[in-house]
C-alpha cells in the first residue's frame, strides 16, 4: 500500500506525519522544535515541486510513504485523484490519503507563508516549528489513526 | 478518460458538457444553467462526470481550487506511481487561474441573494463561454490544451 500524507505546501505538516510515521521522529513524547527543524524535508520544498508526490521512505510493515502539497486544492482534488485511480483499475487497498493539514494551526499557516511564499526562511522555519511543536500530539494521533486504518484495509 | 479542470468546478463542468453533446455548441449560456446547477458546481469536490464522447471515453470535469500546474503534477504524479499509461488519461485545463468573480458570487449565494448574483453569472459564463468551446475542440481534435 502507498500512503500519501497530502497538505498544502508539502513542506511541514506533511513532512512531520510522514516522518513520524516511518519512525524518525518519536510516537512516545513530543519532539523538541530541533527535532523538528532536523527532520528530512522540513522547510524545504519549493515552489514548483508542489503537486509531485515524494517518496519520504517505506514503513516497518512495508508500506510506501508519500508527501504531496496539493495548494488550495486538497479538499477537492483528494476526492478526485482518489476516484481517478479508482477508475483506472487501481484497487482502493493499494492506496490511503491522508489529509495533515488539518492539525495545522496558525502559526505553521505564517510561518510557512513567510519561509515558502515570502523566502523569509529565518522567520517561517522556526515559527513553522514551534506550530508543529504545538500540535505534535495531534500529529501522532493522526499517524496512529493511519496505522489503524492500514491494518483494518490490508488483506 | 478524459479530465477537464478549472479553478472552481462551473467552467470545467460546461467544457465536459459540451464535449460529450449534452450541451449544444450554439446554446446561450443562460440556457447551460439548466445543466449545470452553479449552487453546486462552484466548489463542487471530486470528479463529476458528464458522460461519454463519441470514442466511448468517459469524459468528466474537476474544480481544482488550485493551480493548474499543481493539478497536473498531481494527476501525472499519482499515474506514474500507480502505472496508469499515460494514454490513458488527458487532462485539460479551463477557465483562468485565478477566478476572483467566483467567491463573490459564492458568497452572495450563500447570503441569499441568488436574484441579484445571477445576471453576474450568466456574465461569467458568458466570458468563459468561448474558452470552453475551443478547449472543447482542440481536445476533440486529438491536442491538448492550457489556457
Amino acid at each position: 500500500m502507498k500512503i500519501i500524507y497530502h497538505c498544502y505546501g508539502q513542506a511541514h505538516s506533511s513532512i512531520t506525519a510522514a516522518n513520524i510515521h516511518l519512525g524518525r521522529l518519536p510516537r512516545e513524547r513530543r519532539a523538541t522544535v530541533a527535532e523538528i527543524q532536523r527532520q528530512p524535508g522540513f522547510d524545504q520544498t519549493q515552489p514548483h515541486e508542489l503537486g509531485t508526490p515524494r517518496l519520504m521512505g517505506v514503513d516497518g510493515s512495508g508500506h510506501e510513504v508519500y508527501v504531496i502539497g496539493l495548494a488550495g486544492g486538497r479538499r477537492s482534488l483528494e476526492p478526485a485523484l482518489q476516484q481517478f485511480l479508482e477508475e483506472s483499475g487501481v484497487a482502493p487497498e493499494r492506496f490511503l490519503f491522508a489529509n495533515a493539514l488539518q492539525h495545522a494551526g496558525l502559526p505553521m499557516r505564517i510561518g510557512g507563508y513567510a519561509s515558502r511564499r515570502l523566502g523569509l526562511v529565518w522567520l517561517g522555519r522556526p515559527l513553522s516549528a514551534l506550530g508543529v511543536y504545538l500540535k505534535y500530539p495531534r500529529f501522532v494521533a493522526l499517524v496512529e489513526s493511519i496505522d489503524s486504518a492500514v491494518r483494518h484495509r490490508s488483506p | 478518460m478524459i479530465i477537464y479542470h478549472s479553478r472552481e468546478a462551473l467552467t470545467a463542468r460546461l467544457a465536459a458538457l459540451l464535449h460529450v453533446g449534452r450541451l449544444r455548441p450554439a446554446a446561450t449560456p443562460a440556457e447551460a444553467w439548466a445543466l449545470v446547477e452553479p449552487a453546486h458546481a462552484y466548489r463542487a469536490a471530486g470528479l463529476w462526470r458528464a458522460g461519454v464522447d463519441r470514442e466511448g471515453r468517459p469524459v468528466c470535469a474537476v474544480g481544482r481550487a488550485s493551480r493548474a500546474d499543481v493539478t497536473e503534477r498531481a494527476f501525472h504524479g499519482l499515474a506514474r506511481l500507480f502505472g496508469i499509461a499515460p494514454d490513458r488519461y488527458r487532462l485539460i485545463g479551463v477557465g483562468p487561474d485565478l477566478a476572483w468573480g467566483d467567491p463573490l458570487l459564492i458568497g452572495l449565494r450563500l447570503a441569499g441573494l441568488t436574484p441579484l448574483a445571477r445576471p453576474f453569472e450568466i456574465r461569467l459564463l458568458q466570458r468563459r463561454w468561448a474558452t470552453c468551446q475551443r478547449a472543447v475542440a482542440e481536445a476533440s481534435a486529438g491536442k491538448s490544451w492550457r489556457p
